[in-house]
């Protein structure tokens, strides 16, 4: 009898709602998976190797997460409709951060971070704001984007 | 549904509001998805299906995401 006036809990979001997404992480993953693919090719003492590999699943776990993140969470129906690439490029750079993880693919690792900036690109212009390309200050070198 | 209801507001819900009566535009509902209990406002309703918008749109998930809902997926309307 009492259960009848038990309150249940109804959500509002997903998680909490705190509005806070940027792709400024992804892009850094994967520059990071870039540059482990480099050192790959570099080091060849067993220990080094795991190492560095095991940096390389991470970080290309990493830009899932946050990809996933930005279209489960950030990306509506709006969006998608204004830029019609988009859905496509999520789930190809999506599908590249398992390839780069599976193996040691450095067009696939530079693939991955230029569909990683086209989002990004798109991220801004929802926000408002004009993304620019500026040249990374990381080992890997070429670019990353922010906005003005 | 900031900034109608806040996190942790308890509210009544109204089980058989939809039993004889369709759902109009501006109602509270709490619907079912995916195992999940979820409330929003409808904006439209159509045939068998509510267009559910939150009141805070920059971050809800809604049928801007998830499509419209179809009926049997009401739980009821919010009274209080």
């Amino acid at each position: 009898m009492f259960n009848l006036f038990k309150p249940k809990i109804a959500y509002a979001h997903c998680d909490i709602p705190c509005g806070i997404y940027d792709p400024h992480d992804a892009q850094m993953a994967a520059h990071t998976v870039i540059r482990m693919t480099q050192l790959l090719g570099e080091k060849d003492s067993m220990h080094d190797v795991a190492r560095i590999t095991h940096v390389k699943e991470e970080h290309g776990a990493l830009v899932e997460k946050e990809l996933e993140t930005l279209n489960h969470d950030y990306f509506k129906e709006e969006h998608f409709k204004e830029n019609p690439q988009l859905r496509d490029l999520v789930l190809s750079a999506i599908k590249d951060s398992a390839k780069v993880r599976q193996s040691i693919d450095m067009e696939t690792a530079k693939g991955l971070l230029e569909k990683t900036m086209q989002i990004a690109e798109i991220f801004y212009k929802t926000k408002g704001v004009e993304p620019i390309r500026i040249k990374s200050i990381y080992p890997t070198g070429g670019e990353i984007v922010i906005y003005k | 549904m900031l900034p109608t209801l806040k996190p942790g507001t308890l509210v009544w819900v109204f089980h058989w509001a939809f039993l004889f009566n369709a759902p109009k535009p501006g109602d509270i509902v709490v619907f079912r998805i995916s195992g999940e209990v979820f409330v929003k406002r409808v904006e439209k309703v159509s045939d068998n299906q509510v267009y559910l918008v939150g009141d805070n749109p920059e971050d809800s998930l809604d049928s801007r995401k998830l499509g419209a809902i179809s009926l049997k997926n009401l739980v009821g309307k919010v009274i209080v």
